[in-house]
C-alpha cells in the first residue's frame, strides 16, 4: 500500500508547534515524492486548519488536504517528541497525528480508505493501540489490519 | 425511532466520515434505526430515498458547510447542527431530536 508505509510514518518528530512539525514533515514528503512543493501543501493545510481545526479526543489532531502540491497521496502518522497545542474537543494536547494528503484528482481513488480511516480512528482502543506502538512497521501493520 | 441524517465538512475529507460513524454510534445505542448520507469532495453517497425520508421519524443535518438537496427535509422535524457538535457529544444531539418529535 503506497499510500501508508513505513515512508509515511514520522516518530520523534522534533518542534514545538504544530506549525514546525507539518512544515518538516510536508518536507519529508517533498523529499520522498509524496508532496511537489512542501511550503504550498503546507500552506493549505493550515488553510483548512483555520476554517475548523481538526483536532479531535484523545490527543488526535487531523490535519488534511486536498491540493494541486500534492503529487499522490498519503496517510502519516506522526509522533512528535514533545505534546502539542493544538484547538481540541476535549482541550487534550495533540501528540498523535494523522496528516492526510490527497492530489485534486486523487480522492475517488482513495475514498474508501480514507472513510475506512476516518472510522477506525473512532475506535478508542485503536487510538489507545496507536498511542502506545513505538515502532514504525507495527504501526503500519496495524492499521493495514484494521483498515480491511 | 427512525432517523436520516447527512454529513459534510468543509474540505469533505475526514470528519464527515467521522460525524457519519458517531451518528450510526449514537443511533445504535439508542436502539434506533439511522441512515446516513455522506456529501464529501468526491460527492454524495449512500443518498437518502424520499422513500428514506419520508419513513422518517426526525433528520439530523450534522454540516458545516451548505449541503445539496436541503429541500427534502422541510417538511420533516430537523436538528441541524454541525460535524463538531455530533462528533462531541452526539448523544445531546439525539436528545434533542427526540425532544422535538415528542413536541410534535
Amino acid at each position: 500500500m503506497d499510500i501508508l508505509n513505513n515512508q509515511t510514518v514520522f516518530l520523534n518528530v522534533e518542534g514545538s508547534t504544530k506549525e514546525a512539525i507539518l512544515q518538516a514533515v510536508t518536507q519529508q514528503l517533498e523529499t520522498s515524492g509524496y508532496v511537489k512543493n512542501a511550503k504550498h501543501a503546507y500552506n493549505d493545510i493550515m488553510k483548512r486548519e483555520a476554517e475548523i481545526s481538526t483536532g479531535f479526543v484523545s490527543g488526535i489532531a487531523i490535519p488534511h488536504t486536498q491540493s494541486e502540491a500534492v503529487e499522490k497521496t498519503s496517510i502519516s502518522i506522526i509522533k512528535p517528541v514533545n505534546s502539542l497545542s493544538w484547538e481540541t474537543m476535549d482541550d487534550s494536547d495533540v501528540d498523535l497525528i494523522f496528516l492526510i494528503c490527497v492530489p485534486l484528482n486523487g480522492l475517488d481513488e482513495h475514498l474508501k480508505i480514507l472513510a475506512s480511516l476516518a472510522e477506525m480512528l473512532m475506535d478508542e482502543d485503536v487510538i489507545d493501540a496507536l498511542h502506545q506502538i513505538e515502532n514504525e512497521d507495527e504501526i503500519v501493520d496495524y492499521i493495514r489490519r484494521k483498515l480491511k | 425511532m427512525k432517523i436520516v441524517a447527512v454529513a459534510a465538512c468543509p474540505a469533505g475529507l475526514m470528519h464527515t466520515f467521522m460525524a457519519a460513524k458517531a451518528l450510526k454510534k449514537m443511533a445504535q445505542k439508542n436502539k434506533s434505526e439511522i441512515l446516513v448520507e455522506t456529501q464529501s469532495a468526491s460527492g454524495i453517497e449512500n443518498q437518502l430515498t424520499d422513500k428514506d425520508v419520508s419513513e422518517a421519524d426526525g433528520v439530523i443535518l450534522a454540516i458545516d458547510t451548505a449541503i445539496e438537496g436541503m429541500d427534502r427535509f422541510k417538511d420533516k422535524v430537523v436538528v441541524q447542527t454541525n460535524t463538531t457538535k455530533v462528533l462531541k457529544n452526539a448523544q445531546d444531539i439525539y436528545n434533542e431530536l427526540e425532544n422535538l418529535i415528542g413536541e410534535k
